[in-house]
């Protein structure tokens, strides 16, 4: 061989072993040379079972206060758990043996500082294992941990979740070595913590508390664990709104909580991640200052007449924007555990004895009394049955239909025009209004009104009060008179609200609503348009009953009367069914300024006490009106009639 | 001569033609090592972008596990915050600073012209936050060979 030919084939030999050195470097790097990254997979079982979850959306208030965010809770999972179960088993017995359950889960307490009882989480998981083997004859792998065991009702035993705060979740990661500590330093991981895993989970948190619980609602977690499946990936859809705009909207706030297998491969990554649905954020009607000056003047309004419940709805009659809306007594959006007993009192209604009553204004309907007038009187004027001028003689006491018709305290007022019926609220003169009327006309009227119908507020649940009508089984000619004064017949709080507003607002009721905006997921604003629901009465109509209403409060001297400001509005005082008590529901509906509506408010005080005649709405609710109206025209900047006067002109 | 016979070579001639056994042998082990060499260097690519997927992957893992922990931790400060600046707590504060509500003598309202409406800027969605429509991956790890070549030479012929 000659010597070129020994070099080529060196050449060769050289030109072959570089590219087998390289693939042998590359090899030797990914499989040996250790990164922090490829440690991870290294630990991580693959492929990578990830809980990926995006948060229920936001809600504020109409400035952007948050009245519902979320914070994040986690929860502690032991893997490889049935080893530790079986050195909990052998740990009696043997000296010096390995770790067992039992040092596991002290472990965990000490690093996190969360309360757990150890000695009652390793006994139930003890017996979730054997229950486990012998019905499925799969033993426990992976552990979830508790933060103890209460005993139900029943006899049977229940895990307290353990879900340990942010601070807690620190500690323990410390301890396991995964984060530095405050200053920076990592810690040796104990072998104890090895095996622990934390997952985070997003809770809703309400930092408002009460205020506006009845409107926000309240979201909660769903079963335990019900996932449904979808190419390979468990969806969970946990969050349920129970009531308000929690659960009106629970559809479009709800975020997505999945388990997926994670692959490494980026594009795998990312198409997991598009999965998450995206929840959009809601901006409510609701001014957070005026909410709380309502249920302040609520909460006054309940102790001065002794009462037990109660509720208002502050809304803009011209838009149908809810403002505010207030019931006693309100849950703690803090604190769930008092639902029930609060919800209990605000149930404890004729026509829902057994309760749970979520929101006084919108799901528990009521007979109105005398604020129910407004609609009779409006019927009557719009269909010219009578007008401001007609005369009526009372004498305190009518028969319709074979009943006799009383005013309140019995008395009789005397001949009377269309405003002192109104100003004196009585019964006998409405009742003859609607006789003039008649049945088919004034319930034409209650339907434009919807009386017994849902307004469709935007917030869940709402029902609907009970309007008989001429054929239904109930129903007689006295119906009609007592319907007249607001007995006999039901709605809640908004439905009143809401018809009456008809009467602020040029004849045309407007869709009530809480929510007034709604950011969609890509950041686009949808901003709520205000609907009219119906125009049942006349523009001239609204204008002569509002004029007559204001008129008859000033006539009357009454406790709603605004400083400074010209106001409309009625009293009302109900019995309530079956009738067999003194017990009243005291009410007073009011708008102003009159020349220009921007407010309606509807109070409404459940059952105050019949000392020094508190039963009236003209003693209990009136004065309520007389608090509030000042301190929400100060809020939205509306000024006293004489200074718009001079504003307007100029002077 | 064209119509000559063609006679059959010498001994010597077609010895001195044939290929030697060992260049014959040398070049089919040439051969044979340039194919395993290029099937070696196809593995080495493969495990080359493999691991580099894989590592790209861990990261990118690790990143979204990072953005979604500091994620976490601005819901739940914005809720702290809020609780800290409730309602409630604001109006006992203002009070302990000897504020009062005001009423309706405490103000005086002037007509300004040509003011603008009050424009209530709405939060950035929640959502943003947690779901990029496109995260910004290199096209590598979505395009054919052919069409990483061709990107290859277009970005060296652009620049």
């Amino acid at each position: 061989m000659d010597r070129s030919l020994h070099r080529r084939v060196r050449f060769a030999q050289f030109g072959l072993l570089i590219p087998l050195v390289l693939i042998l470097l590359q090899l030797s790097r990914f499989q040996i040379l250790s990164t922090e990254d490829r440690r991870a997979l290294d630990e991580a079982p693959y492929p990578l079972n990830q809980h990926i979850e995006t948060p229920r959306g936001r809600i504020m208030d109409r400035n952007g206060h948050l009245l519902a965010g979320n914070s994040s809770k986690y929860r502690v999972y032991v893997d490889s758990c049935q080893y530790y179960l079986y050195m909990e088993k052998l740990g009696g017995l043997a000296e010096g043996a390995d770790a067992s359950l039992s040092d596991v889960i002290a472990a965990v307490a000490r690093a996190s500082g969360a309360e757990i009882d150890t000695r009652e989480t390793v006994t139930m998981l003890q017996e979730v294992d054997q229950s486990l083997q012998a019905e499925y004859g799969q033993p426990l792998s992976t552990c979830t941990l508790m933060a103890g065991v209460r005993t139900d009702s029943e006899g049977q035993k229940l895990a307290i979740p353990l879900w340990l705060t942010e601070e807690q979740n620190f500690g323990l990661e410390v301890a396991q070595g995964i984060r530095p500590d405050e200053s920076g330093k990592y810690h040796n991981s104990s072998d104890l913590l090895f095996n622990i895993r934390t997952e985070a989970w997003f809770f809703r948190n309400y930092p408002e508390g009460s205020l506006a619980s009845e409107v926000v609602g309240y979201s909660r977690q769903e079963g335990a664990g019900q996932g449904r499946s979808e190419d390979g990936v468990i969806r969970y859809y946990r969050e349920i709104g129970d009531w308000g705009v929690e659960r009106f909207y629970n559809d479009i706030l709800q975020g997505a909580r999945e388990d997926v297998s994670w692959s490494v491969v980026p594009v795998e990554i990312t198409s997991n991640l598009d999965r998450a649905q995206p929840p959009a954020d809601l901006v409510l009607t609701i001014d957070r200052e005026i909410q709380a000056e309502t249920e302040a003047a609520l909460r006054e309004g309940l102790l001065a007449g002794e009462a037990a419940r109660g509720s208002i709805i502050v809304l803009n009659p011209r838009t149908g924007e809810i403002l505010a809306m207030a019931d006693s007594p309100s849950v703690d959006l803090q604190n769930p555990d008092g639902f029930l007993s609060t919800f209990r009192v605000k149930g404890r209604l004729p026509m829902d004895p057994e309760g749970q009553v979520v929101s006084l204004n919108v799901a528990a309907p009521y007979e109105p009394g005398s604020t129910f007038k407004v609609l009779t009187m409006a019927a009557a004027l719009d269909s010219g049955a009578v007008i401001p001028g007609t005369w009526f003689m009372d004498s305190g006491r009518i028969e319709i239909g074979g009943v006799v018709i009383h005013n309140w305290q019995r008395l009789g007022f005397g001949l009377q025009d269309m405003t002192g019926c109104l100003r004196h609220s009585i019964n006998t003169c409405l009742a003859w209004v609607a006789t003039q009327l008649g049945p088919g006309p004034f319930y034409e009227y209650m339907d434009r009104f919807r009386i017994g119908r849902l307004t469709g507020v935007d917030m869940s649940p709402e029902i609907s009060g009970i309007l008989r009508r001429p054929g239904d089984r109930s129903w007689t000619d006295s119906t009609l008179a007592t319907n007249a004064y607001g007995q006999g017949v039901s709605a809640t709080t908004l439905q009143m609200a809401v018809a009456i507003s008809a009467v602020a607002n040029g004849g045309v009721m407007m869709t009530p609503h809480v929510v007034r905006q709604i950011i969609l997921p890509d950041g686009r604003v949808h901003t709520v348009t205000p609907m009219p629901l119906g125009q049942p009465i006349s523009a001239a109509t609204a204008a002569t009953l509002q004029e007559m209403l204001s008129v008859s409060l000033e006539l009357e001297g009454s406790k709603a009367l605004v400083e400074g400001y010209r106001i409309a509005g009625k009293t009302g005082t109900a019995d309530i069914p079956p009738y067999v008590t003194t017990k009243t529901v005291a009410s007073f509906v009011g708008w102003g300024p009159v020349d220009d509506p921007q407010i309606l408010v509807y109070i409404r005080i459940d059952e105050p006490t019949a000392d020094q005649d508190r039963q009236y709405g003209s003693i209990t609710a009136a004065p309520v009106f007389a608090r509030l109206a000042p301190r929400i025209f100060a809020l939205l900047g509306i000024p006293p009639d004489s200074v718009r006067l001079t504003l307007s002109t100029g002077g | 001569m064209p119509n000559d016979p063609i006679r059959k070579p010498s001994p010597k001639k077609i010895r001195a033609y044939k290929l030697a056994p060992w260049r014959e042998q040398t070049r089919l082990l040439a051969i044979g090592l340039a194919s395993v060499s290029g099937l070696m260097a196809m593995l080495a690519l493969f495990i080359f972008t493999g691991a580099q997927a894989a590592e790209a992957g861990l990261r990118v893992q690790s990143l979204i596990r990072e953005r979604d922990r500091q994620l976490r931790q601005l819901e739940a400060q914005e809720a702290e915050l809020s609780q800290r600046q409730s309602e409630e707590w604001m109006r006992a504060r203002a009070a302990a600073l000897g504020f009062t509500p005001a009423g309706a003598d405490d103000i005086d309202y002037l007509v300004v012209a040509e003011i603008p409406a009050a424009v209530t800027i709405p939060p950035s969605p929640t959502s943003l936050l947690y779901i990029a429509d496109d995260i910004a991956l290199s096209p590598a790890y979505r395009e054919t060979l052919l069409e990483w070549v061709l990107r290859a030479i277009l970005r060296k012929g652009g620049a």
